[in-house]
């Protein structure tokens, strides 16, 4: 127990301390932050999207990272993000990112 | 006002609990459902989500109404199978209890409000966990075309609905997909963890040492940052944990409201995730060695937790979802079998590293030996069956992987081991204090007739 209050209460407080301070734009683009995608145009799109609607992605694979590519984590994080829209391999309304 | 739809969700979950004591035999009066209460959190959040869960994959939604129904059906039948009991009396608690569930309780405090401002921005939280309870609550139900997509495969596809489908009530008490009190419902799942924790093992062992054990989980370091990153692998570490203190006091005492609580919780855990499979199995290949004489109503826990995972591997088999990490299948020719020492090395060293687990694993080696030269056998073959074994398979995950293993491991390493950590450290309290090494004997005594205390075995 000593242990754990000494290594954890310290640290729980230094987290308090830095997200309380986040704004409701950096919370909602957090993990899109965390991998450093520009947010701007996934708000962009989001505003064309209705819940439901299907849409594809156009990223480039990019570099490979030790599981998969920067393509592929651009795809996952739309997926995300753009739900209750659907993504679907090919439909008219595409998305297109490419990396800044 | 979100907060308060959240909390009111959890009060209902908390009477889908609480109703369903006395069916599982946990409380069989008033008088026992006020002791063993402690339960109740716990086994209503497995219960709605194993219902949730089902529900999803057959297009029914598991909103407020549900809920609402679920748990008034749950409070009225528990009534009804509890009329005439014995009521409860009050007793005045002692003051050390009152004192160490006063701190706890100022410790969780501390974590609230951590909790409360927490982003979602790590990738499993967001790609695969609040990605699929989204999709729940704005889909309503499991649609192949989010949970079957191809589009759709990096979020685990294959890996099972519990957590999301929690996630999912949540929104819908909420009404709204919101990604910050999404964490609330995690350090939720602590609190109901360490009180159905502490009544699993309460008679058994001595309280000082039951509340070190608490204390112990509840700042092990690796618990609070896990929980924190609104991954599923402390939450069914949590799970698994008292699913294993359940099953050894059924060791101990043949209890069978025991075995009932062990049966739920290992359901919960094998629809939290894939690994539970590994870790149950575990646990029971122990529990058979352990008791052998007592394979009836093992064989028979064992078949309804199969039982209650069976439309989830249906769902699998019919969308033909597969793992993307690893292939079972490879380990019929495994090329990489260098890896296994490398990764149950790795794994060993992160289960004994202070600053995340705190002493709980080294304690659980002391206390697993003493037991074995004590000769109390029965729990010892248990909990080294349940522990070495879920150990070994995790290794062997690394061994079979696609990925290359040193990323993978290395990615990993830390939180694949909460479970065996968790587990090792619910039965520590049991080793410590169990009963001498006839426990055979000393059950086919207590089932004697005659013996006051059969009935409760």
């Amino acid at each position: 127990m000593v242990v754990g209050a000494v290594e954890l209460l310290p640290r729980v407080e230094r987290g308090i301390s830095r997200d309380s301070k986040l704004t409701a734009a950096e919370r909602r683009h957090a993990a899109g932050d965390r991998l450093h995608l520009d947010p701007q145009p996934f708000d962009a799109f989001l505003t064309r999207l209705r819940p439901g609607a299907r849409y594809a992605v156009d990223v480039p694979p990019g570099a490979r990272g030790p599981f998969i590519t920067r393509g592929a984590v651009v795809r996952a994080y739309a997926a995300f993000y753009f739900l209750p829209a659907l993504q679907v391999r090919q439909a008219p309304l595409v998305f297109h990112y490419r990396s800044p | 006002m979100r907060v308060a739809e959240l909390l009111g969700a959890n009060a209902l979950i908390f009477l889908v609990g609480l109703g369903l004591l006395p069916w599982l035999g946990v409380a069989r009066s008033w008088r026992q459902l006020a002791a063993r209460c402690g339960l109740a959190y716990l086994c209503g959040l497995v219960a709605v989500g194993i219902l949730a869960a089902h529900l999803a994959l057959v297009h029914v939604g598991f909103g407020w109404a549900a809920l609402a129904l679920v748990a008034s059906v749950a409070a009225v039948s528990g009534a009804w199978h509890l009329r005439g009991s014995e009521r409860p009396i009050w007793t005045r608690p002692r003051w050390p209890a009152l004192a160490a569930a006063s701190a706890l309780t100022a410790l969780l405090v501390e974590y609230l409000r951590a909790f409360a401002v927490a982003p979602l921005d790590r990738y499993d939280a967001w790609a695969i966990w609040a990605l699929k309870g989204h999709a729940l609550y704005a889909i309503g139900w499991a649609d192949p075309a989010v949970f079957a997509g191809s589009e759709y495969r990096f979020a685990n596809l294959d890996y099972p609905l519990l957590l999301p489908s929690l996630e999912a009530v949540d929104f819908h008490a909420m009404g709204a997909f919101d990604t910050r009190l999404l964490h609330l419902q995690f350090l939720l799942l602590l609190v109901a963890a360490l009180p159905a924790l502490g009544t699993v093992l309460a008679g058994q062992v001595r309280p000082l040492l039951l509340w070190a054990l608490i204390g112990a989980v509840a700042l092990a370091p690796a618990v609070f940052d896990q929980l924190l990153t609104a991954y599923a692998d402390l939450p069914l570490a949590l799970v698994f944990a008292v699913g294993v203190a359940a099953a050894g006091r059924w060791l101990l005492t043949d209890e069978r409201w025991a075995l009932a609580v062990a049966t739920l919780c290992f359901a919960g855990a094998l629809l939290t995730k894939n690994e539970a499979t590994l870790f149950v199995a575990a646990a029971f290949l122990g529990l058979f060695a352990a008791a052998y004489s007592r394979w009836r109503p093992l064989a028979i826990a064992a078949a309804v937790d199969v039982a209650l995972l069976l439309p989830w591997r249906l769902f699998v088999r019919v969308h033909g979802l597969s793992d993307i990490n690893y292939n079972l299948a490879d380990s019929f020719h495994p090329h990489k079998l260098g890896v296994g020492p490398i990764a149950f090395r790795t794994l060993g060293g992160q289960m004994l590293d202070p600053r995340q687990w705190g002493l709980l694993a080294p304690i659980f080696v002391v206390v697993l030996a003493v037991a074995v030269l004590r000769g109390e056998r029965a729990l010892a073959v248990f909990a080294a069956f349940t522990v070495l074994l879920s150990w070994i398979g995790l290794s062997w995950i690394y061994v079979i992987s696609h990925f290359e293993y040193s990323s993978y491991l290395g990615s990993t390493k830390r939180r694949v081991v909460a479970s065996v950590v968790l587990a090792a450290a619910a039965l520590i309290p049991l080793l410590v204090g169990a009963r001498g090494g006839s426990d055979e004997r000393e059950l086919l005594v207590a089932r004697e007739p005659g013996n006051p205390h059969a009935d409760e075995a």
